[in-house]
């Protein structure tokens, strides 16, 4: 009796749709597996048991290359670490140029990009052929990343040279360089791209740039020493972590003027944040070797949760946040219920992932 | 052996002249570095802990220490300034401080007899069968914060500066707490 009954458009099984395109990869499968539970004698209910199991896996979209990842730039090394989140395993080390800091991953196109500071460069990373690399000569020390996937612009920070370096995918140059203030750090994107924002480290401020205009609109004071940025995501509030005041600022955006209207103090040396729907704000503590979890609606820090030594990158993947060690070389996955840090993943040497790392399938386009 | 590598640990930690060391307050170039250096003494932890875990008594065995004076002893922002034999001097700050675990946690004022600015460093007393281990880590810039520093400001003389310290008081803690 077979599991799967053949469908115009797919298969019924116990109830859930296998999709057809699913199912052209299950057939041959089954009698595969079918064959070799045969041979090992397995009794008949338990491979329709385990055939079923299966299928329901594949069903929901589960493949072996479905598996959401985490591209961590380890500094030390000279490569990225990727991580498949779902079997916490380190799938592979990617070499790229000198020292690299900064990544973020463009979601719709299935790409991650890294910023090497000492190499000056920026190196691109499919995330279904990560083999197949592209390397672009930069300048200064590119340190902070983010992208706009729809326009299918990059903007790098160039730490020493006080400018934004805008990059175009499609041409794979510079279209543009945007001067800022003393020692842009963090970078962050608008939901509609029509912001970019800069912590202007050594400055205290965070530029905010216009695009397609591309110029500083304005300047936001915020605490001492912004160096990570984080977005909401609907773009109305901006967080600015700062380093040698030991707090985060809180931006409203929707203001006629966008202005810190909120500071929270966190643990010692912040460096990073990433913003959560349960409108929780995780900020990681180089100094504390730990995690603050602010409520934003009361603005306070409602847990401290201990992490890895000197934590710096920080990205979200659904009910887990992660944690990037560079102490202890590891990635820790903290439960968002719990608070408790679930498992903790091996990295190369000097690891950061700074930006935001997460790929996950249900972000890629076709 | 003991004594050569006291000799270049004092070497490393006051090779630089002090006018070579202005950095800006704070600015770094984009790479931090560590250093790991780690120890075992045959010795109870709590013997260990009584000399490591005093943070204005350093000089009672740190050959590179000549004098240590602290404001406020052992507690959570307590500085103590030590003056480095050859010359120089060193300003550090307690940023965390646990009898319990055995554990401190400093951080030093950029400008000091360092090549290194943002240096942050723990030190901990573990027991490690009968006696302890004591593991020293440390964080930290090069003292050139832009691109393209000068040799005795890279990397690589920063990792030398600091290793040098921790791998001469280390050898030294153990030889003072194994003679007794």
């Amino acid at each position: 009796m077979p599991v799967m009954r053949a469908h115009r458009d797919g298969a019924m099984v116990r109830g859930h749709r296998v999709p057809a395109d699913r199912l052209r990869v299950l057939r041959p499968l089954e009698s595969d597996l079918r064959a070799l539970m045969a041979m090992l004698r397995v009794p008949v209910r338990q491979v329709q048991a385990t055939l079923l199991a299966l299928t329901l896996l594949i069903a929901a979209g589960v493949r072996a290359d479905d598996a959401p990842v985490a591209f961590i730039t380890n500094q030390g090394s000279h490569d990225v670490s990727v991580v498949d989140l779902r079997s916490g395993v380190e799938r592979q080390r990617i070499t790229v140029a000198a020292g690299p800091a900064g990544v973020a991953v463009d979601g719709v196109h299935g790409r991650a990009y890294v910023t090497s500071p000492d190499g000056r460069a920026l190196t691109e990373i499919p995330v279904r052929q990560p083999g197949r690399q592209r390397v672009l000569a930069l300048e200064g020390g590119p340190v902070g990343i983010a992208l706009d996937a729809l326009r299918e612009r990059i903007y790098v920070a160039d730490w020493f040279g006080n400018q934004l370096l805008v990059v175009d995918v499609q041409a794979w140059q510079i279209v543009q360089r945007i001067a800022l203030g003393h020692v842009p750090a963090g970078v962050a994107v608008s939901p509609d791209g029509g912001r970019v924002y800069v912590a202007e480290r050594d400055d205290d401020t965070v530029a905010v740039i216009g695009v397609p205009e591309n110029r500083v609109l304005t300047r936001i004071a915020v605490g001492h020493h912004p160096f990570g940025l984080a977005l909401d995501r609907t773009g109305r509030q901006l967080f600015a972590v700062n380093v040698l005041s030991n707090d985060v600022s809180v931006i409203d955006l929707q203001a006629a003027v966008p202005q810190t209207v909120a500071t929270v103090p966190v643990g010692q040396t912040p460096y990073c944040a990433v913003w959560t729907d349960d409108q929780r704000l995780w900020v990681t503590n180089q100094h504390g070797d730990s995690v603050s979890v602010i409520d934003l609606a009361s603005r306070r820090v409602i847990a401290t949760i201990a992490t890895g030594a000197f934590p710096e990158g920080i990205d979200v993947d659904g009910g887990r946040v992660l944690v990037v060690s560079w102490m202890d070389e590891e990635l820790d996955v903290i439960d968002r219920v719990t608070l408790q840090v679930t498992r903790r993943i091996g990295l190369g040497h000097n690891s950061r992932g700074f930006g935001q790392f997460v790929w996950h399938p249900s972000t890629a386009g076709s | 052996m003991r004594h050569s590598r006291a000799v270049l640990g004092l070497l490393a930690w006051s090779f630089l002249p002090l006018s070579l060391l202005q950095p800006a307050a704070e600015a770094h170039g984009p790479t931090r570095q560590k250093v790991t250096e780690e120890v075992v003494i045959n010795a109870a932890p709590a013997d260990v802990w009584k000399l490591v875990g005093n943070f204005d008594g350093w000089s009672a065995w740190h050959p590179a220490i000549e004098s240590s004076t602290a404001t406020a002893g052992d507690a959570v922002d307590s500085v103590r300034t030590l003056k480095i034999k050859g010359g120089g001097e060193v300003i550090e700050t307690i940023e965390a401080y646990d009898a319990e675990a055995m554990t401190l946690k400093y951080r030093a004022k950029d400008g000091g007899a360092l090549p290194v600015t943002n240096y942050s460093s723990t030190i901990m007393v573990k027991p490690e069968g009968s006696g302890s281990k004591v593991l020293w880590r440390g964080a930290f810039y090069r003292g050139f914060p832009n691109n393209d520093p000068p040799p005795e400001l890279n990397d690589d003389a920063a990792i030398k500066a600091i290793t040098g310290v921790y791998q001469t008081g280390l050898a030294a803690l153990k030889a003072k707490l194994e003679a007794r």
